[in-house]
């Protein structure tokens, strides 16, 4: 080929100005800050996302400004108090007022007028709102003497004969009393009446549970001796007759007798489940006809209260069973606050009245003497006596010396003994313990938290090293890791945590490690994912081609474009982490009531909003449903929240996953 | 196929037995927990020597040179009595101290698998129930636990159908946003908490309309177990319902993009007819084997329901062999083995499934 003279060449722009490209008119954005402009053009994540920050800078917050004393200690006096809020209770709303349903009504306190009754037992009369107050009749079966009438059933269980009830004490009869029974209903057989003599039964004492009272109760014995007691056998029973009527009936007794009465309901075919039976109203001895004066009167919790025998197990079995007792029953609402915080009565000696009028200046000068006695006089507000009602004193001798002693009868302010200044507010209520309920929450908000971002960050600092090895180099390193992966995953999450437990015990550390020890496998598998779709792009192979070592291609180019979907998945796998953990922490294997969380050199408080639910389960059934509905709120919100935002941040980072 | 069948069994008892190995080993290296009353603690012992887990020996307690060496055992095994070692003064024989070594734990460890794969004996329990074999109280409960799951699968395999397909048709209407809303608002949910709120609404606030406990099978009658399973199905099912829902929407909008759909509709089929015959076969594929591996995510998650709700199944035993101080090892054992083999076959019918379902698959994984 010639070579070209320079002349044959003409430079033809011959203008100052350099030839450039168009310089760009709008600004340069990188890849986060489209994405971020993506995000905020939808609404409803705008507001899910501040929705969730707002929850999460609550969970660092309230912890913090809170008076310790309100969340950890157990302070059983304020414990179950409903929600009261500064302003709304002024409205009605949440002004710390509970519901009571089902309370056992006294019967003294029934007015004339309105013809209702409310319970006076740990209640404080002045406190129920009587415009909401309503009686009812509670139907029931229990057998207490608040339960009254009914009607009580004798059944014969599968393939048995007979079943008996007696009486708990001996009864003296004599001839020509009559014994009046009132069937309510039978299904067939007869009930046998029979006079259990005394030589046949044995008195106990026993203790009733509640009240710890003591009480005599008469047996009757199924042996005496060596000789089974049968009912045939005269020498221990005798024979009075037998009914087999609906309606009443009657028996004339016609010889004497002290002993216990028994009431054997027998079949003739065994009976086939629960179909056999007799319904009783009332058993009573009078000493003339049916409506003479009864000597003694069965009905209702009376009757309910008989023995069951069985004299036989092979044909005598059943059941006594009390039906249709109604009990009086008031609902009403209660202000819990007022009636806890209210003065209370006390008696002090005058020691600690002069202690206590030494401590609180201006005390003794706000005396004011009461005009009715002078005995008696009233304090200013704010002081913890709010007034004497009178005192008493004793002279007493001591060593030729008169000294006086005086006891003070006073109310004491409410508020000052529960260590209050002014009736509190608990925006969230209390606790079985006590306890601040909004405090708790947003304290286990915090643990959890804490323990979803840490999680997080382990999971992803390993997934993403494990991932990018073997999604990068493939091959046969990726399929040992994958195998390896499989199997580490394979196992089960149930005998992790029995191992973790036993191992470990619980606490946050067990938990963590459960998050943990599987939750990088999902990181690295969208890791690897993500390697496999940019290691083959021409980029790469450009890198590669300038010598670039397989550390920088990972970390410099195909990581940053994997990022997106990995930092997604991550923060997509925090609302799991946190429903994981309240799982865990009602099972009982978290953190709970007020232990201490140590990292490092911080120690923090912490419970668990499992621990909240599970404590908050007992109280269901008394009523006390704020426990459970304020946690699941919050817990709700944060989570629909967190997955909104995780699901705005991967339609954000991945345009194209749009719409699917 | 075949051989592939045949290979994946064979992995799933290599994972098995490796998970039941390591789970053997980890927990064996926290202190042992006999059962607690004297004469339970003793039979369990001897149980154990039979089946060589233990070596015994025994002491008179009227020789002094016995107790001299008791006592010196005592001295000697300090750190290890009643975590390892146990001194046991038998009730029916009260005139001899027995002394328990546990064995070496490798050689427990032979014993332990010789005793499971001859004889299916996974051992007896300690806690829950004193010298019962522990595979026997898992077995009793496996019923209710299956019934309850299976239960679970035909309550939101229909809705979840239902809703879907409701879903992809009525795309971007009003009804779809409704749903998708609703759709979120399960997911997030834990199902822990739905349970709870459902037992305040229908419990407590309807008056016992539902048992707010699941009712004693012995004792209530067939109507109230009824009734007492409600709760927890719905309480599970409604999350299941609303992935599914989420999947199928997704999948069926996709299908009805394809031609196959235009051309049923060209040739006369309403949309209703062409989604109902045509679509909902082809976006079955990746539904059936979701469904099956549900199965395995519902057994890990009525775990918790049945602590909730009092259910006596095979979770609420695991999580009483886990009290505190109290650990039932043999049937932690039997209970990981259960959940183990189930989500392992699990995860083999739904490989096996794709196969089945999509001829692509099987044609084409041969290349």
């Amino acid at each position: 080929m010639e070579n070209y003279p320079k002349d044959y060449f003409k430079l033809v722009n011959t203008d100052e100005d350099r030839i450039l490209d168009k310089s760009l008119k709008t600004k340069q954005l990188s890849y986060f800050q489209d994405a971020m402009l993506r995000f905020g053009k939808n609404k409803y994540n705008l507001i899910a996302s501040f929705i969730l920050l707002f929850l999460i800078a609550m969970a660092i917050i309230v912890p913090i400004i809170t008076p310790e004393y309100l969340y950890t200690e157990v302070n059983s006096e304020i414990s179950l108090l409903p929600p009261r809020v500064p302003v709304l209770s002024e409205f009605g709303i949440f002004d710390g007022t509970k519901s009571f349903k089902n309370m056992q009504v006294d019967e003294t306190t029934i007015s004339e007028e309105t013809g209702l009754g409310y319970p006076t037992e740990g209640v404080n009369v002045e406190y129920i709102d009587m415009n909401t107050l309503k009686n009812e009749i509670q139907i029931g079966t229990v057998v207490d003497p608040s339960f009254k009438g009914g009607t009580n059933e004798l059944t014969i269980a599968t393939g048995k004969y007979a079943h008996v009830i007696t009486t708990r004490d001996l009864i003296p009869v004599s001839i020509g009393q009559s014994i009046y029974i009132d069937v309510n209903d039978l299904s067939g057989g007869k009930l046998e009446v029979y006079l259990v003599k005394s030589n046949a039964t044995v008195t106990e004492t026993r203790v009733d549970i509640v009240t710890e009272e003591s009480f005599e109760v008469t047996r009757m014995l199924t042996q005496v001796g060596d000789i089974d007691v049968s009912w045939g056998d005269v020498r221990y029973m005798s024979y009075l007759g037998s009914i087999d009527s609906i309606g009443m009936n009657s028996i004339l007794l016609e010889s004497s007798g002290y002993g216990l009465l028994a009431f054997r309901y027998v079949i003739d075919s065994p009976a086939s489940g629960s179909t056999e039976f007799i319904s009783l109203n009332s058993i009573y001895t009078t000493n003339g006809d049916q409506d003479a004066d009864k000597v003694k009167d069965y009905s209702g919790y009376e009757l309910s209260a008989f023995s069951q025998v069985s004299l036989d197990a092979a044909i005598e079995n059943g059941n006594y069973t009390r039906l249709n007792a109604e009990r009086l029953v008031a609902s009403y609402v209660y202000d819990s606050y007022s009636a806890l915080f209210d003065d209370k009565a006390a008696r002090i000696g005058g020691v600690e009245y002069d202690r206590i009028l030494s401590e609180n200046e201006g005390m003794e000068d706000s005396i004011k003497i009461k005009t009715t006695d002078d005995h008696a006089w009233t304090f200013a507000e704010g002081f913890p006596i709010t007034e004497v009602l009178g005192y008493t004193e004793r002279v007493v001798t001591i060593d030729g010396v008169e000294q006086v002693f005086r006891t003070y009868d006073v109310m004491q302010d409410g508020k000052y003994a529960l260590g209050f200044d002014e009736i509190p507010y608990f925006v969230f209520g209390t606790d079985v313990g006590g306890k601040d309920l909004f405090s708790l929450i947003w304290l286990g908000l915090r643990t959890s938290l804490l323990l979803g971002f840490l999680a997080a960050i382990t999971n992803t600092f390993f997934g993403i090293i494990w991932g990018s090895i073997s999604g990068y180099y493939g091959g046969q390193t990726d399929i040992l890791m994958q195998r390896f992966t499989d199997i580490w995953g394979s196992f089960p999450q149930i005998t992790m945590i029995s191992i973790i437990t036993v191992i470990i015990g619980p606490g946050f550390l067990a938990l963590y490690i459960f998050m943990v020890y599987d939750g990088w496998i999902q990181v690295a598998y969208v890791t690897r994912l993500q390697f496999y779709r940019y290691r083959g792009r021409e980029y790469v192979l450009a890198a590669r081609t300038m010598g670039a070592s397989d550390k920088r291609i990972i970390f410099k180019h195909i990581l940053p474009n994997a990022l997106g979907t990995i930092v997604t998945r991550v923060i997509l796998s925090i609302p799991l982490v946190i429903f994981l953990e309240v799982n865990l922490s009602y099972l009982g294997f978290g953190i709970g009531n007020g232990q201490k969380l140590s990292i490092g050199p911080f120690e923090l408080t912490g419970t668990s909003i499992g621990v909240i639910l599970n404590d908050g389960q007992t109280q269901i059934l008394a009523g006390n449903l704020w426990l459970i509905i304020y946690p699941t709120i919050i817990v709700s919100v944060l989570m629909i929240t967190f997955n909104m935002f995780g699901n705005a941040l991967r339609d954000a980072l991945n345009p194209q996953l749009r719409g699917n | 196929m075949r051989s592939y069948i045949i290979q994946r069994i064979l992995w799933i008892f290599v994972i098995l037995f490796s998970t039941l190995t390591i789970t053997f080993v980890l927990l064996k290296s926290a202190p042992e927990y006999p059962p607690a009353k004297t004469e339970d603690k003793d039979v369990w012992l001897e149980q154990q020597v039979s089946s060589g887990y233990y070596l015994r020996e025994y002491y008179a307690i009227a020789s002094e040179d016995d107790m001299a060496e008791v006592a010196r055992i005592k001295i000697e095994y300090v750190d290890r009595i009643n975590k390892t070692v146990f001194i046991v003064n038998p009730i029916q024989d009260s005139s001899t101290i027995k002394v328990f070594y546990r064995v070496p734990i490798y050689e427990q460890y032979f014993k332990w698998g010789f005793n499971v794969l001859t004889e299916w004996d996974w051992g007896l329990s300690t806690r829950i129930r004193a010298n019962t074999p522990a595979f026997t109280i898992i077995a009793e409960r496996i019923p209710l636990t299956l019934s309850l799951n299976i239960f679970i699968l035909i309550f939101y395999i229909p809705l979840g159908f239902l809703f879907g397909i409701i879903a992809a048709l009525k795309k971007d209407t009003i009804v779809d946003n409704i749903m998708q809303i609703s759709i979120m608002f399960f997911l997030s949910l834990p199902a822990l908490v739905f349970i709870l709120l459902l037992i305040i609404l229908f419990s407590y606030q309807m008056d016992n309309f539902l048992p707010s406990l699941f009712p004693l099978i012995g004792i209530e009658s067939n109507w109230e177990v009824a009734k007492g399973f409600i709760i927890p199905v719905v309480a599970a099912g409604m999350p299941a319902v609303a992935g599914f829902t989420r999947l199928l929407r997704a999948e069926l909008s996709e299908v009805l993009t394809s031609e196959f759909v235009l051309l049923a509709k060209t040739k006369g089929l309403s949309h209703q007819q062409a989604v109902l015959r045509h679509a909902i076969r082809n976006s079955l594929v990746p539904m059936i084997p979701i469904i099956i591996g549900s199965f395995a995510g519902l057994l890990s998650g009525s775990f918790i329901l049945e602590r909730v709700y009092g259910i006596p199944g095979v979770g609420l035993v695991t999580l009483r062999a886990l009290t505190k101080s109290a650990y039932d090892y043999n049937v932690l054992m039997s209970s990981s083995a259960f959940y183990g083999v189930i989500s392992l076959v699990t995860i083999l019918i739904v490989d096996l499934s794709y196969g089945l379902i999509d001829p692509r698959i099987r044609m084409g994984a041969k290349r």
